[in-house]
């Protein structure tokens, strides 16, 4: 343990507290993490002393924004941040934390203090309730709940997932946050694209190629199968991968073993599959165009992505979430968007989905001179000759339609028991009533 | 601040960013080698190679094994995965910086592949020769070591 920042005097002290406390130095290393730390993640202190901080957290403001960095930043030390911590079987922990810095005596920073409870009687469900991020990812809406709490069950586990959904839902932010929450999280992920190369350059690129292997082979090299050995792979848009080179994949899959191109040396490699397609791939394996075989291997656990417009709740969230991306960006400040160009963005119908949103988000900021709010005259034309309307409601209206639903659902689980039902929402009997009345019963 | 926030942006590839507060830190402490050696790669990853190959002539003409002792794990180092995308980027012209930029990198992984990389500049400035020169004395040393 290094003790340049704490005496054995305060080590006691900080191990006898309930509260979980971890140093880091100012390179991000752990120095020092306390006994209720360890018994609150599961993550003994031996694992983590000298790693970097991630390796402990493994939180979601790793994504958001550090709350260390955060202090640096402002100057202000961070008190009852609400966050979460991922415990060593991969539960993840709601959490309150503060945040401070350790200092030399010349006021130089010279690492930082957290220290965190668990938020009492709070699941990771309950918490999603409050909380619209989840690694990266934006949205509270129930498909995304239900997505970011299967990707906390499958945390634990090395199988494969195929990811799926239309051009611009945030694949690729999903499988991120897959292996930012799995075990092999301090290993490689490796992205590569299926659609972005020819089959011969795609086999180089998967598996490498030894020199002379082919006409512009001209040294050897090693594929993404061994950079991503330990770690994960994500193979994005994998319904566009030939049939030849599905046979190969499938091998790999089925063995763990492949070939470099132009070489016959058989190599393993331990790496775990992530894949994404928008392609509905059972329509693909009916014209034989993606083997049945391998489509069961990589659907071990299936995610579909919604697309954006059956998420509309998250609209305003994502919005906001592009606004603050573009002001660091083009230093400049927009504060919101203003009510009427929130309404004309819920109600279009975001074919492109969130890339879609993101474009017309920036086209408008980049338009506008206004820095109080983003007005509707900025957005793109197309969006302001929305001729697919989805009937002009509010987005107050999506709301109470997504919690009249969740109301009728529960009311279903539970024997129309209105009750239970008030009581497992928190909410008076008479506000279950009110909802039912503007609705037909069964 | 400026060193700790710059060593975070750094963790999370922020470049640019860790690019600004890491050159305020080595303006406090000029002769602070682990901030130059984070500043080598960003420099390096915003394209002001000349300003990368002039730090890089500091730390190894100083304190070399502050590179080469790297350790990619606990370091948290870009390099062995940048060196893998720019060696493997599809077809791409070798040019003096994507050279230079590698013979830099390599350092942190392995001294000979950067030499291999500094020698194959094919005009060669004095500040090259004098790499070039501190890399094979380091390499010779380190075989004499290894013998003995």
């Amino acid at each position: 343990m290094d003790h340049t920042f704490l005496t054995e005097h305060s080590i006691g002290i900080l191990d006898s507290l309930p509260e979980g406390v971890y140093v880091v130095d100012k390179e991000f290393h752990i120095v020092y993490v306390n006994a209720a730390a360890s018994s609150i993640t599961g993550i003994s202190r031996n694992e983590v002393v000298g790693k970097i901080c991630r390796t402990f957290c493994r939180s979601e403001r790793c994504e958001l924004g550090c709350p260390i960095t955060e202090v640096l930043r402002s100057g202000k030390n961070i008190l009852g941040l609400e966050s979460t911590l991922q415990s060593s079987d991969g539960t993840i922990l709601p959490i309150t934390l503060n945040a401070s810095l350790l200092k030399n005596e010349r006021g130089q920073p010279i690492g930082g203090i957290i220290s965190f409870r668990e938020k009492s009687g709070t699941d990771f469900g309950e918490y999603l309730n409050h909380h619209p991020h989840f690694y990266g990812i934006v949205g509270k809406s129930e498909p995304m709940k239900k997505i970011y709490k299967t990707i906390e069950q499958i945390a634990v586990s090395d199988a494969t997932v195929l990811i799926t959904g239309e051009t611009g839902t945030g694949k690729e932010l999903v499988a991120d946050a897959i292996h930012k929450t799995s075990r092999r999280r301090e290993q490689p992920f490796v992205k590569v694209n299926c659609a972005a190369l020819p089959d011969a350059l795609l086999g180089s690129e998967l598996f490498g190629h030894m020199k002379g292997a082919f006409t512009d082979a001209v040294k050897d090299r090693i594929g993404r199968f061994e950079i991503a050995n330990g770690g994960t792979l994500f193979l994005d848009e994998i319904g566009e991968m030939s049939l030849h080179m599905q046979t190969q994949l499938l091998r790999v899959l089925q063995e763990g073993t492949f070939e470099r191109v132009g070489e016959s040396v058989t190599r393993k490699t331990d790496v775990r599959i992530l894949a994404a397609t928008n392609k509905d791939l059972k329509t693909e394996i009916a014209k034989n165009r993606f083997r049945e075989d391998l489509y069961y291997r990589l659907n071990v656990i299936p995610l579909a992505v919604p697309p954006l417009r059956e998420r509309k709740e998250d609209i305003p969230l994502l919005a906001e979430h592009f606004l603050r991306k573009y002001e660091r960006r083009y230093a400049k400040q927009i504060k919101q968007v203003s009510p009427q160009a929130l309404d004309i963005l819920v109600h279009y119908n975001w074919t492109g989905n969130i890339r879609e949103l993101e474009n017309a988000i920036e086209y408008a900021f980049v338009r506008s001179k206004r820095t109080d709010t983003l007005c509707e005259c900025c957005l793109p034309p197309q969006l302001l000759n929305n001729q697919q309307c989805d009937g002009y409601k509010s987005i107050k209206e999506i709301e109470a339609d997504h919690k009249t639903e969740t109301i009728l659902s529960l009311l279903r689980q539970h024997n129309w028991n209105k009750t239970k039902v008030a009581r497992l929402l928190g909410v008076n009997r008479s506000t279950i009533h009110r909802k039912l009345k503007n609705i037909d019963q069964p | 601040m400026n060193e700790m926030l710059g060593n975070q942006y750094f963790l999370s590839r922020n470049y640019p960013l860790a690019q600004t507060e890491l050159e305020r830190a080595l303006e406090q402490n000029p002769s602070n080698t682990s901030v130059k050696k984070k500043l080598v790669i960003c420099h390096i990853q915003t394209g002001s190679t000349e300003r990368a190959v002039d730090l890089f002539l500091e730390i190894i003409t100083h304190d070399i094994h502050s590179i080469i002792d790297t350790d990619p794990l606990f370091d948290n180092c870009p390099c062995p995965q940048l060196v893998y995308e720019m060696e493997n980027s599809l077809p791409s012209p070798n040019t003096k910086e994507k050279i230079l930029a590698l013979g830099m990198l390599w350092l942190f992984c392995d001294i000979r592949q950067s030499l291999k990389y500094f020698t194959s500049v094919v005009t060669p400035n004095k500040k090259i020769e004098k790499i070039v020169t501190q890399l094979q004395s380091t390499i010779q040393q380190l075989q004499t070591t290894r013998s003995e």
